[in-house]
């Protein structure tokens, strides 16, 4: 077989290219990272720190996953992938992923302050609602502009973790409204499927010979 | 004589003649198809290097999936031909070839199209 690549049209080999670039696994390693803290951060908070710095501790936490991962892809991932630039339409994609995903955060940040503000105002579900909308809407668009799927799978896993967690507190007595068992599971579920997207990457593309790339320049 | 890139078929007038072809467009058979992009290997290429702007070598293979020797020899082929521009140079001490298809490599390539789906066009009916 000469090609690795079984798409016969154009587009649909844009579009595997694109998957391919992504298919390392750092971006759900990092999801994981990400949500580690919604697994984590219940103990930290308990444990006398409060809502604040209970979550700022994990700042640092967030820093070291972020070097650890550039540094992987930088050491691990580029050299045996090579590098491309993509052409004018899927950089505009990307492009209004970017724009898409900021207004979203945008908005959740205001969302979230404006129910931190009033929380004894508002009911409890409507802060679980709002965190459940948005998460489904981001992982969706992520999902759609990055070529992703399993990105549906973890929107619905993510987003009913807080009302699964609400279940297992109410009905089974699990501590901190459930959170460290469904969070933890949504943490071990994306860093489960990245480890293992990693593995595969780096045995289906082993390091090029050294000089490789100068094509016996 | 035909070159060994297209798999056996003798492309050339001779060959042509050979097999009682004579007349007009006839007489070469398929002389409408760019045999520098006829050949698979080639052909695999300039797609890949048809829908991203530009590429490395590494990441060519990758995509591709042949060999380093092949690889380094067909790009050499369309960059003779003027269908790809290679441009060399050094990253961290590492030498880095990054590879793009010309304005001529993408007409040479929807050329290609064309004219196969002419010669293929009648399967349909």
């Amino acid at each position: 077989m000469i090609s690795q690549t079984a798409d016969v049209d154009l587009v649909s080999l844009e579009k595997s290219i694109f998957r391919r670039t992504l298919s390392h696994g750092l971006i759900d390693i990092a999801i994981a990272c990400f949500l580690a803290v919604f697994a984590v951060g219940p103990y930290t908070t308990s444990a006398g720190l409060g809502d604040f710095w209970g979550t700022a501790v994990f700042v640092p936490f967030w820093a070291l996953a972020a070097v650890v991962l550039w540094l992987i892809h930088r050491h691990v991932v580029t050299p045996r992938l090579g590098h491309v630039h993509f052409a004018r339409p899927r950089k505009r994609s990307l492009l209004t992923w970017n724009i898409v995903a900021f207004v979203m955060c945008t908005v959740t940040f205001g969302i979230g302050v404006m129910s931190g503000s009033r929380f004894g105002l508002l009911p409890p579900i409507f802060h679980m609602v709002a965190l459940a909308v948005f998460v489904l809407a981001g992982f969706a668009v992520a999902g759609y502009y990055l070529e992703l799927r399993r990105f549906y799978i973890y929107a619905v896993v993510i987003a009913s973790a807080p009302f699964v967690g609400e279940l297992l507190w109410k009905y089974a007595g699990v501590p901190h409204h459930g959170y460290p068992v469904t969070f933890g599971l949504a943490t071990g579920l994306c860093l489960v499927v990245g480890i293992g997207l990693l593995i595969r990457f780096t045995s289906r593309h082993p390091v090029p010979p050294p000089n490789a790339d100068s094509l016996g320049a | 004589m035909s070159e060994p890139d297209n798999n056996g078929i003798d492309v050339s007038p001779a060959g042509a003649k050979r097999t009682g072809q004579t007349d007009g467009e006839s007489e070469r058979p398929l002389a409408d198809i760019d045999q520098m992009l006829h050949a698979p290997a080639r052909l695999l290429i300039a797609t890949h290097l048809y829908v991203v702007d530009a590429a490395d070598a590494v990441f060519l293979q990758n995509m591709t999936g042949l060999t380093w020797g092949n690889l380094s020899s067909h790009l050499r082929k369309l960059e003779e031909a003027g269908y790809v521009a290679m441009e060399k140079s050094f990253s961290a001490r590492k030498p880095k070839t990054a590879v793009a298809l010309t304005d001529k490599g993408r007409a040479a390539l929807r050329d290609y199209r064309a004219a196969m789906l002419r010669r293929l066009e009648p399967l349909d009916a």
